[in-house]
């Protein structure tokens, strides 16, 4: 089996197995060639965007063992597990924990626990284990230049005058070698002894609280997970009355035992602490996955962790018992987020603008407060006969073909969506002029207009007759009633 | 002795009364007809009661007539030729009603209708209003507007929109709805005919608003008339057309006056608790009333006559009407 991509001009083998290795192929090869050569090589194109999101998907099994984990270029990931290999009873344990359950699901992995980024990198790449802490100098002495992640330039370089190992360049003057090869080559050096911080950057956000428990034998049924995150939600209820908080996001992460990772996310409209409110919405939330969410052979790490939290003060019950009388309607607000999506319950928020498609903003009904939505009552203002603006706006003003008695007059009839529709009735023009510091939109005349089946529409006429256009265009934007 | 016989005897009746069974031979004696009578009197089952505290209706603030009975509250158009329809005037209030529109197009009528009633029931029950919409009515119809529903009389503080992806989640969306009593009325909008929509689900739809007593407004844009259990049917068209005048020549042309109220021709297709029916009607954003326009005037209009116009226009404001010929008619603001 090979993988072969396009260079150049030419098709190349950018990656064998080890069959093909001992049939005689290796990596850059010709195509033709190699096919010429082994018959029998079963060969497939590169497709990188398929590399790219299996590396995110290992990265996200990774996050098993630690939440801190970051791509490290198109074939590696980096770990920082400080502070977890006590979980997994030392970093010996982790790693072949780690590798067996990779190699067990068809991957050829080489990993290697260091003190740093660099020293961990060249000894992955040179097949060792776990490097005590303190003696990654002695480990590197030995090790080719090119393990030190260095552009192939400089290596060629130092190559030239006879300097090979990392040994030869440990305890050189450093600033003939800065100043002949770069300041990269003393950096990464730096880097990879631990004289200079190297800090990874992880691929997600690392949750404020997470509680977490791991099976023997995986669960597969629905009711059981929901059981284990109301378990879960329990443990990180005392946490956050510890820290006098309560969460506004909250993530369930399931690791399948095949390595598949399912992230499922929600958010809610107010600080919560109670597991049975976290289980409520997690369910809306597994059923909304519903054939998405693939349970296969089961789960066998189940984590809840608290995403955003924010500090949330004990409401007071009044005498019926109750916090507040809104609480089931938050309930709804948040279920039906959970659900659908957050960004599709909103509320209008009023904004300060007169173009009337900015007008309101729609914003998510769970992060804005109530006291923040208040629609000054403008009804003293207008006249009393009928109102002056549509009840239904068009997302976006559709054009019409209208013909009007005059330029500036209203329509006498006018075609939207290919149908006639006959003027009999309008009023107008409201002109509505779009702020002069937001560039150039031309001058809008809105007309309401009624048709003759009594029909109400919306209509504008965008830009001043020879003042701004020779032909001025008419937009319908909203329905009256 | 007898005294106390007969008090006994009238405490067992009492009893069986109460319990809803009749008493047994043995355990009575001859008692007085009236004593019997007399007691039996208030524990009869609320049939007087309810009529009783039918006949109690009065108006409420707002001046539409509208009645609490013991069952469930209802509402009241303020129109007798609608809410006289059913055996007990208005419409129940926690249930099911369903409003159609044969074309997309009259969806600013349909809209309006239904704002109309959401901002009756809005008055009277405290909460938010749950509006539900599909994304093919947002894409056809548009969004709400958030200025025109304040104008209309409804606070856009009290919408909550929720926009589903699928039939199946609005229907989710409105059974949750619903159910929370918190809410002031849920209304959901689709455009034209699905069959998840079905007597099932409508079904599942009312059962929930009965018991919580929130109302459920369905609108369906472009749609036709399906099965479904919702309480009333109701089909909206645009108003009354506006009158034709005869020119100098006699031909007749339209009568370019100014557009007024927001009004509608309403049918109340089906009706589970009466009787269907139609109406003209016209909104009063300024108290929030609904107004009849009288038949008689769009009848005599559409037969042509040059007087009709006058009482519609004057129905259109402060204004006088305007005569027609006189070129174009433009709308200012009123100077205060």
């Amino acid at each position: 089996m090979a993988v072969y991509a396009k260079l150049g001009n030419r098709l190349e083998l950018v990656c064998v197995n080890g069959v093909a290795r001992r049939a005689g192929v290796s990596c850059g090869d010709g195509l033709s060639d190699a096919c010429a050569r082994v018959p029998a090589l079963r060969t497939q194109e590169d497709v990188p965007a398929a590399n790219a999101s299996l590396l995110a998907a290992l990265a996200d099994w990774c996050d098993r063992y630690t939440p801190l984990v970051a791509l490290s270029g198109e074939d590696g990931l980096l770990l920082d597990i400080t502070g977890c290999s006590h979980l997994f009873e030392g970093e010996q344990a982790l790693l072949e924990d780690c590798v067996s359950r990779l190699t067990s699901q068809g991957f050829t992995v080489r990993a290697c626990v260091a003190d740093t980024v660099g020293a961990a990198w060249a000894g992955a790449r040179s097949c060792q284990g776990v490097i005590a802490p303190g003696q990654q100098r002695e480990m590197l002495a030995e090790l080719p230049l090119s393990l030190l992640r260095l552009e192939s330039r400089v290596v060629a370089g130092l190559t030239k005058v006879g300097l090979k190992c990392v040994g030869d360049i440990l305890d050189r003057p450093r600033a003939p070698l800065a100043s002949r090869f770069g300041p990269q080559l003393v950096r990464r050096l730096d880097q990879a002894l631990g004289m200079e911080g190297e800090p990874i950057s992880p691929r997600l956000h690392t949750p404020a609280l997470v509680a977490e428990r791991r099976f023997f034998e995986p669960v597969s049924r629905l009711e059981d997970v929901e059981a284990v995150i109301l378990g879960l939600g329990v443990h990180l209820k005392k946490q956050l009355e510890d820290r006098g908080e309560g969460g506004r996001a909250f993530e369930v992460v399931l690791f399948r035992v095949d390595g598949v990772v399912s992230r499922l996310i929600v958010g809610t409209s107010g600080p919560v602490r109670e597991p049975d409110f976290m289980l409520r919405l997690f369910k809306e939330k597994l059923k909304a996955a519903g054939d998405d969410l693939d349970v296969g052979f089961g789960f066998d790490l189940i984590r809840l962790g608290v995403l955003e939290a924010q500090s949330c003060t004990a409401g007071q019950l009044d005498l019926s018992g109750s916090t507040s009388d809104d609480a089931d309607l938050t309930l709804l607000v948040d279920r039906l987020g959970a659900r659908l999506g957050l960004a599709r319950v909103s509320r209008f928020l009023p904004q300060d603008s007169h173009v009337p498609e900015q007008r309101a903003a729609l914003v998510p009904a769970a992060t804005v407060r109530e006291e923040a939505v208040f629609w000054p009552d403008e009804t003293l203002l207008w006249d009393t006969s009928a109102p002056e603006r549509p009840l239904r706006l068009l997302p976006q003003a559709e054009l019409v073909e209208a013909i009007a008695m005059v330029p500036e007059g209203p329509p006498l009839r006018f075609r939207w969506r290919r149908a006639l529709y006959e003027v009999a009735r309008s009023e107008g023009p409201e002109r509505i002029a779009p702020p002069w510091w937001e560039g150039t939109a031309p001058t809008r005349d809105y007309f309401r207009v009624e048709d003759t089946h009594g029909r109400r529409f919306w209509l504008f006429r965008e830009g001043l007759f020879e003042r701004e256009t020779p032909v001025p265009r008419w937009f319908l934007q909203g329905f009256f009633s | 002795m007898n005294s106390r016989k007969e008090e006994i005897d009238a405490l067992r009746r009492r009893l069986a009364v109460l319990e809803g069974r009749l008493p047994p031979e043995a355990q009575l004696s001859l008692a007085p007809a009236s004593a019997a009578s007399k007691l039996q009197e208030p524990a009869l089952p609320s049939d007087q009661n309810l009529t009783a505290s039918h006949d109690r209706s009065s108006k409420d603030e707002a001046g539409a007539p509208c009645l609490r009975s013991a069952v469930s509250p209802r509402f009241c158009l303020g129109v007798e030729a609608l809410d006289g329809a059913s055996a007990q005037p208005g419409f129940k209030l926690g249930t099911m009603h369903e409003f159609i529109a044969p074309q997309v197009r009259l969806s600013g009528a349909l809209t309006g209708f239904v704002a109309a009633l959401a901002t009756l029931c809005a008055n009277r029950r405290a909460g938010q209003v749950l509006w539900v919409l599909d994304e093919a009515v947002q894409r056809e119809a548009g969004m709400l507007c958030a200025q025109g529903f304040l104008q209309f009389g409804l606070d856009p503080a009290r919408l909550i929109m929720v926009t589903p992806r699928r039939v199946e989640d609005m229907l989710w969306v409105l059974e949750e709805g619903s159910q929370c009593q918190s809410l002031s009325v849920v209304v959901g909008e689709m455009l034209g005919d699905f069959k998840e929509l079905d007597l099932t689900s409508t079904r599942r739809l009312v059962l929930r608003t009965e018991r919580s007593g929130v109302p459920l407004f369905f609108m369906r844009h472009g749609a036709d008339a399906t099965v479904s259990a919702a309480m009333t049917r109701w089909c909206v068209g645009s108003g009354p057309t506006p009158t034709a005048t005869r020119d100098r020549t006699g031909a007749y042309v339209p009568h370019r006056a100014l557009m007024g109220a927001p009004r509608w021709r309403v049918t109340l297709e089906k009706n589970r608790e009466g009787r269907p029916s139609s109406c003209d009607l016209e909104w009063n954003h300024a108290t929030r009333q609904f107004d009849e326009i009288p038949r008689l005037d769009i009848e005599n209009a559409s037969a042509g006559t040059a007087t009709d116009s006058l009482p519609l226009v004057s129905r259109a404001g402060h204004r006088s009407p305007v005569p027609s010929g006189t070129g174009q008619v433009v709308a200012f603001r009123r100077v205060r």
